[in-house]
């Protein structure tokens, strides 16, 4: 029996089974909606994030002109850095970030920063529903995570120890095929035609993303799918085993599901129980605490002053100073930073633990390896929102320091220093170094795919002979 | 003779080698679970109640202020770890722990845990009552799919009813006896669970336990009921375990996310930036068509008229206290407004998730196992509405004050000690457990649609295998 014969008959027995075709469109057809849906999030936060900008353009152009005209206000560099600008920085856009939304519906990607100290923006959360979020994203890198090991898994659970029961192994060796030879024909007929739906589900929810289609994004779609596939693929070559060692189709599909809910739900669970253990967060109601402490500290050195204006009302106070009110703010703003600072960055160093406590242990389980490398593809891992923190941190000194030099030196704002006040430049996303960052796993997940290959293979050969000792072919 | 039969389940449910396997994972998960959710609660419970104490000793011990400066300098509310947290820690961790209680402003909670989480927080949580919704049931369905349709499969379902046994008390046995196995495996945890939490609260949540316990027995035996109608009805026990399976993932992974997501799609919420830029918007803009300024205005001219004087100075009052009581009106009604708007925003989505359970009995649980454990958006709804009632009292008293005891342009007007004890600090009361309840209607209805359906389509089942006989 030549291969392709088995090939288009394995075809025409899975066409026949009526589920199959339905199955397969059903994972199109969720891909389609995460990604659609995936698109809609990002793209709201995309939308705010340029609306604020342009409002905060219109705003300054506006302070620009009233500067050039002489106005007391937009001449402040009190006034305009504490009370009347303030400037949305947003985190660039990566290519394919809907597809994992990670952690993107929970960190902000646009904060508004002001010369007041970066605890009041860096803490900005944004109202969402809390019960969506426990529940997770219907996002395309969970249907690959989660939902395709169970198509494999349904695929491939009884592609031996089934054939066997049914007898048909006994028959396919009368027929002169080697028992081994007839399963992997199989075996590549089912993963092929997933791996196919699978990668079409992909470009086609990238695609709905209207993503700028550069060199980092073919990288990005790239990595996307060579995981997703090598995935998929270590869930088949798995089956396989699993029910080449079977006795029943009922043992392989109990194993195989538990293996799934071992290495795709608890796995990723234990994981970041042993993350939040070994390096515990330092704790937000300590720090909401200290920077009471830091407020009244801060306050209490500039009280007498600040009570003039009944702490932050010198529009009551007809023959105000503005600069001493100001100064008064500056001074006030600085104490509180000097404490909050170190404070703060303890938590950004323990996100980066927990990060290297992860990327060590990711590789106990696929699933977390997979779901590590969708949103490190997608940008969604919670590192890049750390390098967007770091630079807007950076920018927010040279913005606080660009206001209250002018504010100490008693020089005003011209209209050209409104052109000169510092610009943000967001850190962007290396599609080509995130594919080399992502060989190393990749590599390892193949080769574990290709152990399990060999092992069923092995186990097969095993089969060929003892069919084949007990088969018409074999007796003669 | 049902006895008999649930005898026989409950003692080859015991000698299952796949139970036992489940057993052992089941105690060790539960184990984990038990001891890392109890020693966050006792280490949350004490920081908070800490903190709580420590803002308020620094509001008493503030000394000598004009009151509107301790109005900005305000006080913090923390929402307290209640102690069934540690069993189901629902929307907490999603949710601010402190509110800044500050002048003309009503802030949103912040601190939220999630925030500090690993990235891998969202892949999944184990807690006790994520064992019992996802778990339990998984262990449940492998127990009880090959229970007729294996026999069937053996011929020895043929053989049983021959021997005169009805398919209603087969089914009936069959049911007790894996309930009792399952029992098994559960009441220790509930016991725990109690002592635990007697030991630490005394008595007022035994109320709340009994009800979870009650709540997740009905959802076992629903989901035992529902693995032994798929094994009574399929032709086979792969084609049981394969129904079951996908049965157990989609309710427990997929449609809480389609539904999650389709409600985001349906009522999205607004960003922090575009809400408090919109309510800034609204507060210059004033409220009835009167811009603030206006309003302080007309109020100044009755007040003037009030106390027959033509200067804010001849006042016998301080005007500055009536402006800030303007402002804070103003404000009130502004973010009343926007927030009513979000929670409503909020609420719509939920309740295409409570529409959406009926399709999965456990998202009903899980809305139904939030509210009793006092972690629910409701819950949080409850601490943060009371915080904002607590904030706006606390500026009237610092603005009355202000206001009646000193004259307008008086800057060096000072309070003290005494003002702030009257003012007082915000103590958080959680509500009764029959407030709780009252918002799980839906839920609950869904719960017992779920029975009802189970229960119709397994004496339907029950009556086609006394007919093999």
């Amino acid at each position: 029996m030549r291969s392709v014969d088995i090939f288009y008959s394995e075809l025409t027995l899975l066409h026949r089974e009526q589920i199959i075709p339905w199955v397969l469109v059903g994972l199109l057809v969720a891909m389609v909606f995460a990604g659609f849906s995936g698109r809609i999030i990002i793209k709201e936060k995309r939308a705010g994030a340029l609306w604020a900008s342009d409002e905060a353009r219109v705003l300054i152009e506006s302070l620009k002109q009233q500067a050039a005209a002489g106005s007391e206000t937009a001449r402040s560099p009190g006034a305009v850095a504490y009370s009347v600008l303030s400037m949305p920085v947003s985190k660039a856009a990566t290519p394919l970030e809907g597809l994992a939304i990670g952690q993107a519906d929970l960190l902000p990607d646009t904060y508004r920063l002001s010369a007041r100290g970066v605890h009041t923006f860096l803490e900005q959360i944004d109202p969402e529903n809390s019960l969506r979020l426990v529940s997770g994203n219907f996002d395309v890198a969970f249907l690959v995570v989660w939902v395709l090991p169970l198509l494999a898994i349904g695929f491939l659970f009884d592609v031996v120890v089934g054939e066997r029961e049914r007898g048909v192994l006994s028959l396919a060796m009368v027929a002169g095929a080697s028992a081994g030879r007839f399963i992997w024909h199989k075996w590549w007929v089912r993963f092929l035609l997933l791996a196919a739906v699978t990668t079409v589900s992909i470009v086609i929810a990238a695609w709905i993303q209207e993503p700028a289609w550069t060199a980092t994004t073919a990288y990005v779609l790239a990595g996307w799918i060579l995981t997703s596939v090598i995935y998929l693929a270590l869930w088949c070559a798995l089956a396989l085993v699993v029910s080449t060692g079977a006795g029943s189709s009922e043992a392989a599909a109990t194993r195989l599901a538990g293996a799934w809910l071992v290495f795709v739900v608890l796995s990723p669970a234990v994981i970041n129980l042993i993350a939040g253990n070994v390096m515990p967060s330092p704790s937000r109601v300590e720090l909401t605490a200290t920077l009471r402490e830091a407020t009244e500290q801060a306050d209490k050195a500039v009280a007498a002053e600040r009570d003039r204006w009944f702490f932050d009302h010198p529009d009551l106070q007809g023959d105000m100073d503005r600069r001493a009110y100001y100064l008064s703010v500056a001074r006030s703003e600085a104490g509180i930073e000097k404490i909050m600072a170190p404070l703060l960055e303890e938590f950004v160093q323990n996100a980066r633990d927990q990060q290297d406590v992860i990327e060590l242990m990711k590789y106990l389980s696929p699933g977390t390896l997979t779901f590590r490398l969708l949103t490190s593809l997608s940008g969604s891992d919670g590192r890049q929102h750390a390098n967007f923190r770091d630079a807007v941190v950076a920018n927010h000194r040279d913005w606080r320091d660009f206001f209250v030099t002018r504010l100490e030196t008693d020089a005003p704002l011209t209209a050209e220093d409104y052109d000169r006040l510092p610009t943000f430049v967001a850190p962007q996303i290396d599609g080509h170094q995130l594919i080399l960052s992502s060989s190393v796993p990749l590599l390892l997940m193949l080769a574990l795919t290709c152990l399990l290959c060999l092992l069923g293979s092995r186990k097969l050969r095993s089969t060929d002979l003892i069919l084949g000792a007990y088969s018409p072919a074999g007796s003669r | 003779m049902i006895i008999a039969i649930a005898t026989k389940e409950f003692r080859q449910t015991m000698r299952d080698g796949r139970f036992r396997l489940a057993a052992v994972l089941f105690i060790i998960l539960t184990a984990m679970a038990f001891i890392t959710a109890a020693l966050r609660y006792q280490s949350l419970s004490l920081e908070r109640a800490r903190a709580q104490k420590e803002v308020a000793s620094q509001w008493m011990e503030q000394g000598e202020k004009n009151p509107h400066s301790a109005a900005h300098y305000g006080q913090y509310a923390f929402r307290p770890a209640l102690p069934l947290a540690f069993f189901d820690s629902g929307v907490q961790a999603f949710e601010g722990v402190s509110i800044w209680l500050e002048a003309h402003k009503r802030n949103y909670a912040a601190g939220r845990p999630a925030d500090d989480m690993s990235p891998l927080a969202r892949f999944g949580e184990i807690s006790l009552a994520y064992i019992l919704q996802v778990l339990v049931p998984l262990i449940l369905l492998l127990i009880a799919y090959p229970s007729f349709a294996a026999e069937r499969e053996s011929g020895t379902l043929r053989q049983a009813m021959a021997s005169g046994v009805t398919g209603g008390q087969l089914f009936l046995g069959k049911f007790v006896g894996l309930s009792a196995s399952v029992l098994l495996l559960m009441l220790p945890i509930i016991g725990i669970s109690c002592l635990v939490l007697v030991s630490t609260s005394g008595a007022t949540w035994l109320a709340h336990v009994v009800l979870l316990t009650a709540l997740y027995f009905w959802f076992m035996a629903l989901m035992l009921g529902l693995a032994l109608l798929v094994s009574a009805v399929a032709s086979t026990a792969r084609a049981a375990l394969l129904v079951l399976l996908v049965i157990w993932a989609l309710g427990n992974f997929v449609l809480p996310r389609i539904a999650a997501d389709m409600g985001r799609l349906a009522s999205p919420t607004p960003s922090a930036d575009a809400l408090s830029r919109a309510i800034e918007n609204d507060l210059a803009a004033g409220i009835d068509g009167e811009t603030p300024a206006a309003k302080i205005e007309k109020r100044r001219r009755q007040l003037h008229a009030l106390y027959k004087v033509s200067s804010d100075a001849e006042l016998p009052i301080n005007i500055q206290g009536v402006i800030f009581g303007i402002q804070d009106e103003i404000s009130d009604v502004v973010y009343d407004r926007h927030f009513s708007a979000l929670e409503a925003a909020i609420d719509r989505q939920v309740d295409i998730f409570e529409t959406a359970s009926i399709l999965s009995p456990r998202m009903a649980v899980m809305l139904v196992s939030q509210e009793i454990s006092g972690t629910s958006i409701g819950h949080q709804r409850q601490f943060a509405d009371g915080a904002e009632g607590f904030r706006r009292e606390l500026m009237k008293t610092l603005n009355h004050d202000l206001t009646l005891n000193s004259r307008s342009g008086d800057n060096a007007y000072r309070s003290g000690a005494a003002l702030w004890r009257e003012a007082g600090e915000y103590r958080f009361v959680p509500e009764r457990l029959g407030a709780s309840i009252a918002r799980c209607g839906a839920p609950l209805t869904v719960l017992v649609l779920w029975s009802f359906l189970i229960g119709a389509l397994a004496w339907v089942a029950a009556r086609r295998l006394g007919k093999i006989g």
